[in-house]
């Protein structure tokens, strides 16, 4: 898969399991794996990223006798959901209209245009 | 291996690379060996074992701080198989790119314009060479992994030509800029243009730019020759070396051409700029430029040998320096004194 594709899908990801409720990295992680498996080490500077990009917030909160950062989507990060959305309907329009194309062409007879 | 200790490896091995702070990294995987341990019900060991290794971990933090692509760095192979060594071919769309950056070192780099629209990076891969490429923000990087411990001379034995050598393919014409540096390797560059501005760096070999266009252009070498020919360049040519002669034929840069070497000879014929410096020690300056001899202001000298350009002229519009120790200067001009 193209590393654009593949790194702007991570981080809608992300943004999608976070929209579900906070999370923590190993839950992330582990969340992830029905959808896009991401390692931890995938999934750090994922979130660094998207925390220097003011999509996803982190606090830090107590758990079993410890701290746990807790990551959380922001309004922005709503927004780039809301942005990817609209992206993608756009492209699957494209997508819907190249399939069409194809297949009417393989029902021609080849090599000609009718 | 228990947390503490794949936590100093990670540490330790994220502080020898140019990660910057690293607590907050080691926090994080601290949390997810507490989670893993709890959650799953696992002991620290079996944690660790489900973990990638803190050296691998390490790595694919670097890789995506450097390149900032999500985009996990390949798997490195199991230490029990053998390394699969190959070429990697690379390609990405010309519109894509706005720079090219090259750091290598020991390796040959070949560039040459095509006529494909696209662009294509060939480098060989094998246990001992690795690179880390990238591409974003119009930015493509081929970096080359830091040596790693066990070093061998054998590698410089490999027969394979192609395992020594880079090569990159450009449109002919290619908005973008280049900049690209190896070492104790050949550099060879031909027929493109660039809109930017090219910078080429190798050492202890010799260079070949032929046929090429930049913004601006920069050409450094050592102890190896440096042979320029058809070069054009929106504004400036420097080229600078030391124990390697520069030859320097068909050259337009309005602005400014400086050739500057030691121990060596310069050779310019048909350089075409206002400014032309040419500065080397033992070396002979010789050569033929367009235009009279009037057409320049000149200041040369040479401490031991003939010299037949005037010391210093005056009134020229154009500017020619050329200056030597242990040589003679033979400057001759296209249309006579």
């Amino acid at each position: 898969m193209d590393i654009q594709l593949k790194r702007g899908l991570t981080e809608i990801c992300v943004l999608a399991l976070l929209a579900r409720g906070d999370s923590y990295g190993y839950r992330l992680a582990k969340d992830s794996e029905q959808l896009l498996p991401m390692s931890e080490s995938t999934l750090y500077p994922v979130l660094k990223r998207l925390q220097e990009a003011g999509a996803v917030d982190s606090y830090s909160t107590e758990y079993a006798g410890r701290l746990r950062r807790y990551y959380t989507l922001t309004p922005e990060g709503w927004a780039q959901m809301q942005a990817f959305i609209t992206e993608w309907e756009q492209l699957g329009r494209v997508y819907d209209f190249v399939v069409r194309v194809k297949e009417q062409k393989n029902q021609q007879p080849t090599g000609g245009t009718p | 291996m228990n947390r503490q200790d794949y936590l100093n490896r990670l540490q330790l091995t994220l502080e020898a690379s140019d990660f910057g702070p690293v607590e907050e990294a080691i926090s994080y995987f601290n949390e997810i060996l507490e989670d893993r341990i709890q959650e799953e019900g696992m002991d620290e060991e079996a944690a660790i074992a489900t973990m990638e290794s803190p050296e691998e971990v390490a790595r694919k933090l670097v890789h995506s701080k450097s390149s900032a692509a999500a985009d996990p760095a390949p798997e490195p192979a199991p230490a029990d198989e053998p390394f699969i060594s190959g070429v990697r071919i690379i390609n990405a769309r010309a519109e894509q790119v706005r720079k090219i950056i090259i750091k290598d070192r020991n390796m040959r780099l070949k560039i040459r314009g095509w006529s494909r629209e696209d662009i294509e990076l060939q480098h060989p891969k094998t246990e001992r060479i690795r690179y880390d490429f990238s591409l974003q923000d119009g930015e493509m990087a081929l970096i080359r992994q830091p040596m790693e411990f066990s070093f061998n001379l054998l590698l410089f034995k490999n027969s394979d030509p192609s395992m020594r050598e880079v090569n990159l393919f450009v449109p002919y014409e290619l908005a973008a800029e280049m900049d690209l540096r190896t070492s104790n390797g050949r550099l060879d560059a031909k027929n493109f243009a660039l809109w930017g501005k090219a910078s080429f760096i190798t050492s202890n070999a010799k260079m070949d730019v032929e046929n090429v266009g930049a913004k601006d252009l920069l050409i450094k070498g050592s102890n190896g020759a440096i042979d320029l020919e058809k070069i054009q360049s929106k504004h400036s040519l420097t080229v600078t070396s030391s124990n390697g002669k520069i030859k320097a034929e068909k050259i337009h840069a309005p602005d400014a051409v400086t050739l500057s070497t030691s121990n060596a000879r310069i050779t310019v014929e048909d350089v075409d700029t206002a400014v032309l410096q040419m500065g080397t020690s033992n070396g002979r300056i010789e050569g033929k430029l367009p235009g009279r001899r009037s057409d320049y202001s000149i200041v040369s000298g040479t401490s031991n040998g003939k010299n037949n350009l005037p010391r210093q002229q005056q009134g020229g519009s154009k500017s020619l320096s050329a200056k030597t120790s242990n040589g003679r200067i033979e400057v001759n001009f296209r249309e006579g004194d």
